[in-house]
């Protein structure tokens, strides 16, 4: 026995027992209430597909209680009611129901006086299904750890492929994956239930099975028992994997199957589908159609052969196919007393079973409907009344049959809304009453109830026909010998003769039974049938679907979408038949002419977080990550890099580098290799520099354009040998510029190849004028500025590690940039701290960068420029060689060198101790006129004041020109500065 | 030359790994002890850092007549896919006595990835001389940018499947295989070995760019709780991928 809480109560469950089992079982018969009505609903499918049994179960909102297993110590609550099931105080709306029409919301709050807005939180208040409570982290049982989200703990993705994926665990797709596993097909089989073998589990029948199918051993057997030895046949295939408990909802491109199950969502791509996905059943339409205890005929076969219950005491069983004489026989074996069996034929397809029920003195009346339902709360009695030749109830002739659960066997669907997501269509089949599978795609194959048929000998030989010509048109199977390729290709000649020879008898037999169609029960002469429930999610009756299509919303999906009718948590699997068949009467047109709505995924709801699976954010590591960590930096997220942002203060690493010595990881740099014989060509078609005549030991800079003279990228590209160079990016660009360079050598077939080596090397920039004193402890390489000038590279060993030293100077000191392989990391970056210590040497983060680049006006390409910025705009023509024979963005650029630019980059510098910030709005002098925005503001320790970069209107580009920044609401002065803040010579950098 | 680290140094210490010099790379030998992380492999999944390998690229639209011509004594794995054991790599072909074992994996028409025992590269972008270049293709020592784990065990193909969109099965082609794919959204290169060449057991090469390594290493990890992951250090026996390692 398990122990679980429902609204605070204690109960207890079997184990096995799913949530509505154990609550029927102890005499919860009111599951929910309605959405619009707050009406009382009771179990209805027993099988996930209605919305009448959601519940909240540990704080995790709208749980189908009749499928999900009771846990010991689970807390279950009801929903969308107050204060309690028995006693919901919104009821009232149920009483002042024909004051809320169809369209109630668009015709009512369109216009003043009653604003949509004002009184749209008490709308949301009563209506809306569930709430997500804060405990929902307990609905996992893990909870959040090591700081990371609950989500990324609890939901998963999990990709599977297969040759032959099929969809439903019923006896067709069983026989469809065992065929197609015999044929040497990896096979996918997908359940939504805990167990294979679909109805053959609870119908509770004995089977009678044709030899001829060659499954006649297991006539005469109970069908729960050939359900398990089905079931196991399948799951011993070692070539078989079965998921249950799983719900594809959803085929997208390339034969790519979504799975949810449980909070796992799982990717299945199979060559071959199969779909074995059934139908189901669907109430019909009378008055109350909606109160406790009226169930479709199958969950009660749930009830009493899955989980032992008998739902009640006296029974009224409505039908219209022959599975309704199943659920009497089921209710009468089970103890149940069975008041009368009512059928809208006039014959039954099982007159043997119909005899049985007769001769149990059970009243019985053929070409009869009901037509309401009474009770309250409870179901008490059903009027039932005689159907004409037009399925019409016929006046005066209304009985009254005393009962406390009615079953309903009011017709099937078939389960097509994945099927028709591979593009396969559907067409109605007026003998069968049901949409069956035509026009499938290539690799689609379909079989069982989904083809509108209901007969088990069948099921099992279309299986075997879907199964074998899915794995015979495999494409890997087409190498298998001759021999076996006849022997299949005979089998499925046999298999499809069979089916045929089946179907046509099965036809027949339809024919000979077939009654009107009383599916929405109509009663000439009177409007008074109030409260016939099309659509159970929504709450729409049968006269909402009238008075909207009267309304002009006469198409199924305009219907669909006004009324709400198939947009509730059932996705349309009670109501889409029953709306569909009003719909075409009242427009009068035929089912066929009316169709069918599209379907979408998700066919069933899923949750957000299985959709968005585990949190998968990649994150870069610098080889000297930690030591950064373990010198206290502040971390900062650049991309999916980790940088150092700062360590103590901007003042004292700005000091150390201006004045002594400082270090920075520049790890995260873009780095390419670019080797071959026409490595220099390619750089010069990419970039807007010459790179063939550089010498080689020489460092250039680049900006990378594209074809409308945009920057893309810049960075240093420096010659290492004749056909070598080595290439840096900014952070974050690096894969771009990659697939840019390879894109044009390969579109120029230019001998060059790429490679990023950013991961494979680490890099420290080390700079101020105590650089070189540093580094020359550590190595023999030259570093005098004569022998290694600014802007020249070598190769050579810093510290017993192989490097390239750049001299290069971003921060504006002199300095070089050494790039190392990664995994010296750590010894590389201490070596330098240690060799530092005697003049003072201090590691800089981001932020000190950003303020010692900004002083030297070194633009930050995407921060300084933006998605229109040219080099002229960037104050950079000297980096454009229009002698160049072409380059990309040369045209674009020796247009744009002709125009007056629209915007210019200038510097700036603000009054007194007035503070600009990056994206500030930039205005005229006399705050007139908005003339352009700042890109890049810090406070600059040099200039003792706050200095920026702004791109502004052409006439500002001038020294000493006055603009005023919009910071805070308030304009403050600034003055334009065209040379860099610091060194405007660039001594420094040279020394 | 100082040591060197890979990328999971700091995994591996948090791990408690016993770590020993290995061909001049840092690595754990073992974290609990090697017989039953071991046993724990054969029996579920395990994972192992393998950073250390030497890495060769050869790209271009001539790598087969580059190989031919450069590493006559390779066994050139033609088709996409297919990888391929030398054992007898010839001291010319790669200008190193250390260097006698080579897997070449090749991952696309213009692509192959030779993976070998670690190199001395006495240079950041070159090794040995192997930086070679001819018309029609490359050679690129790709060893530092690349960090490598191998995932080995009977579950190693459910854990992956967690983290890989592509069919890791590989049942087509029998032998080992190599494939690009994304892996936790990194993209990586994976190379599967069975039975006899990597102990009898499945076992996964998977190699991604050094920068990604940690949270590669924690995805798989994570990925792999459910089936009792556990690391293992260069002391178990035989190596999962056969005898790649000289240690
Ligand atoms: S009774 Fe549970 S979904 Fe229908």
């Amino acid at each position: 026995m398990l122990n679980f809480e429902f609204n605070g109560r204690r109960m207890s469950a079997f184990e096995g027992d799913t949530i509505a089992s154990a609550l029927y079982a102890s005499g919860v018969r009111i599951f929910s209430r309605s959405f619009k009505y707050h009406r009382p609903r009771g179990l209805l499918c027993v099988s996930g597909r209605c919305p009448n049994c959601l519940m909240s179960v540990d704080g995790v909102p709208n749980v189908k209680a009749c499928t999900e297993r009771v846990r010991a110590g689970m807390k279950v609550k009801s929903q969308n009611c107050w204060p309690s099931l028995e006693h919901d105080i919104f009821s009232v709306i149920d009483k002042i129901g024909r004051f809320l029409p169809v369209g109630f919301y668009y015709k009512t709050f369109i216009n003043p006086p009653i604003e949509w807005s004002r009184v749209e939180w008490i709308i949301r208040r009563l209506t809306g299904l569930g709430d997500i409570e804060e405990e929902i982290a307990s609905a996992t049982g893990k909870g959040p750890k090591d700081g990371r989200s609950i989500h990324s703990s609890s939901f998963e993705h999990l990709n599977l492929q297969a040759d032959v994926a099929v969809i439903g665990g019923g006896p067709s797709g069983i026989f469809a994956a065992l065929e197609a596993g015999n044929a040497g097909a990896r096979v996918v089989l997908v359940d939504d239930q805990p167990a294979l073998g679909g109805h053959l589990r609870y119908s509770g029948e004995t089977l009678s099975i044709d030899v001829a199918t060659g499954e006649g051993a297991y006539s005469g057997l109970k069908s729960s028992a050939v359900a398990s030895t089905l079931e196991k046949a399948v799951r011993d295939r070692p070539n078989m994997t079965v998921l249950d408990n799983s719900t594809a909802f959803g085929i997208y491109e390339s034969n790519l199957i979504g799975i949810v199950r449980g909070n796992s969502v799982i990717r299945l791509r199979a060559e071959q589908l199969v779909f074995a996905t059934g139908a189901h059943e669907f109430p019909s339409v009378f008055q109350n159609n909606d109160l406790p205890e009226v169930f479709l005929g199958r969950g009660i076969q749930r009830l009493v052969n899955l989980y032992g219950v008998i739902p009640g005491k006296r029974a009224v069983v409505v039908s219209n196919n022959d599975s309704g004489l199943g659920v009497a026989r089921t209710l009468m074996d089970a103890g149940v007393k069975l008041e009368a069996y009512i059928d809208s034929r006039k014959a039954v397809g099982a007159p043997e079973t119909l005899a049985e029920i007769e001769d149990a003195k059970v009243q019985t009346f053929l070409g009869w409907a009901v037509k309401e339902a009474r009770g309250s709360k409870h179901v008490s009695s059903v009027v039932i009344c005689e159907v004409d030749n037009e399925g019409e109830l016929v006046h005066g002739t209304e009985r009254v049959v005393s009962c406390d659960l009615v079953s309903l066997s009011t017709g099937f669907e078939t389960e097509a809304w994945l099927l028709n997501q591979t593009g396969s269509r559907t067409i109605y089949d007026e003998l069968l009453r049901e949409f069956i599978p035509r026009e499938l795609k290539p690799t689609v194959y379909v079989c069982g109830d989904l083809t509108g048929i209901h007969d088990l000998n069948i099921a099992i030989m279309q299986g075997k026909v879907a199964g074998l010509s899915a794995a015979v048109n495999l494409p890997a199977m087409e190498r298998s010998s001759e021999l076996k390729v006849e022997y299949q290709r005979k089998s499925l000649e046999t298999y499809s003769r069979l089916v045929s020879q089946y179907e046509g008898k099965y036809r027949e037999g339809m024919k000979r039974t077939r009654g009107p169609d009383v599916l929405v029960v109509e009663y000439p002469g009177s409007d008074k049938m109030r409260k016939r429930f099309v659509c159970v999610c929504e709450d729409v009756v049968a006269k909402d679907i009238s008075l909207a299509t009267f309304e002009g919303f006469d198409d199924i999906e305009t219907l669909k979408r006004y009324s709400t009718v198939t947009m509730g948590p059932c996705q349309g699997k009670m109501c889409s038949m029953p709306s569909l068949h009003l719909c075409s009467r009242v427009t009068g047109r035929s089912i066929a002419q009316t169709g069918r709505t599209v379907s979408r995924p998700p066919y069933v709801p899923v949750a957000m977080g299985a959709l968005a699976g585990a949190e998968l954010h990649p994150v870069k590591l610098t080889g000297i990550h930690y030591k950064h960590i373990e010198l206290g930096a502040r971390i900062m997220d650049m991309g999916e890099w980790k940088r150092p942002h700062v360590y103590t203060s901007v003042e004292e690493e700005y000091k150390a580098v201006r004045e002594s010595v400082g270090v920075i990881d520049v790890s995260t740099l873009g780095r390419l290799d670019v080797k071959g014989r026409d490595a220099g060509k390619l750089l010069d078609f990419v970039y807007t520099h010459i790179f063939s005549t550089l010498k080689v030991g020489k460092s250039r800079y680049g900006v990378i354009c594209d074809d409308a003279g945009i920057v893309l990228d810049d960075g240093t590209v420096t010659r290492l040998s004749e056909t070598h160079y080595f290439i840096t990016t900014t952070t974050g660009n690096v894969e771009f510029v990659e697939e840019w360079l390879v894109w044009w050598a390969t579109a120029l077939r230019l001998d060059a190849y790429i490679t990023n080596v950013t991961a494979g090397l680490g890099a420290v920039n080390v700079a101020g004028p105590k650089a070189r004193d540093l580094l020359q402890k550590l190595t023999t390489v030259d570093l005098s500025s004569g022998a290694f000038p600014y802007m020249s590279s070598a190769e050579g060993e810093v510290a017993g590690v192989p490097c390239i030293l750049l001299r290069i100077g971003f921060v504006g000191e002199t300095g070089w940039e050494i790039h190392f392989p990664a995994e010296f990391g750590e010894y590389f970056w201490d070596t330098l701290l240690e060799a530092g210590k005697e003049f003072g040497v201090k590691p800089f983060g981001v932020e000190t960068q950003r303020v010692l680049r900004l002083e030297k006006k070194h633009v930050i390409v995407g921060q300084d420029t933006d998605a229109l910025s040219n080099p002229f705009e960037a104050d950079m023509a000297w980096t454009v060689k229009f002698e160049k024979e072409d380059f990309v963005g040369k045209a674009a650029l020796v247009a744009a060198e002709k125009k007056e630019p629209e915007r210019m980059l200038v510097g700036f510098v603000m009054k007194d101790s007035m503070v600009a910030h990056d994206g500030d709005q930039v205005f005229s002098q006399d705050g007139s006129r908005h003339v352009g925005f700042v890109t890049s503001s810090k406070f600059s320790p040099k200039v003792g004041r706050c200095v920026g970069m702004a791109l502004v209107t052409p006439e500002h580009y001038k020294e000493g020109s006055l603009i005023r920044v919009k910071s805070d609401d308030a304009l403050n002065g600034a003055e334009v500065t065209l040379a860099p803040f610091y060194d405007p010579e660039g001594k420094r950098l040279r020394a | 030359m100082p040591s060197r680290r890979t990328a999971l140094h700091r995994r591996h210490a948090e791990l408690g790994a016993k770590l020993a010099d290995l061909d001049g790379w840092i690595l754990p030998r073992f974290y609990r002890g090697a017989e039953d992380e071991f046993k724990n492999v054969l029996r579920s999944v395990g994972i192992c850092d393998i950073s250390h390998y030497g890495k060769v690229d050869v790209k271009g639209t001539e790598v087969d007549k580059f190989m031919e011509k450069n590493l006559s004594s390779v066994v050139i794995p033609r088709k996409a896919g297919e990888v391929k054991l030398s054992s007898q790599v010839s001291e010319r072909d790669v200008r190193s006595k250390r260097f006698s074992l080579i897997y070449a994996c090749r991952l696309t028409k213009e692509h192959a990835l030779l993976l070998t025992q670690p190199f001395k590269s006495t240079s950041a972008l070159d090794v040995e001389g192997m930086l070679k270049l001819e018309d029609g293709a490359n050679l690129t020592n790709v060893s530092s940018i690349l960090a490598g784990f191998t995932v080995g065990g009977p579950s190693s193909e459910a854990v992956l499947r967690k983290l890989v969109q592509v069919d890791l099965s590989g049942r087509e082609t029998g032998g080992p295989f190599c494939l690009e794919a994304g892996l936790a959204k990194v993209h990586s290169t994976i190379v599967r070995f069975d039975g006899k060449s990597s102990g009898g057991t499945t076992a996964f090469d998977v190699y991604c760019g050094r920068d990604y390594a940690e949270y590669v290493w924690d995805a798989i990890i994570e990925a792999g709780h459910e089936y009792g992951i556990a690391p293992f250090g260069l002391d178990s026996p035989d190596r999962l991928g056969g005898s790649r390692s000289s240690g």
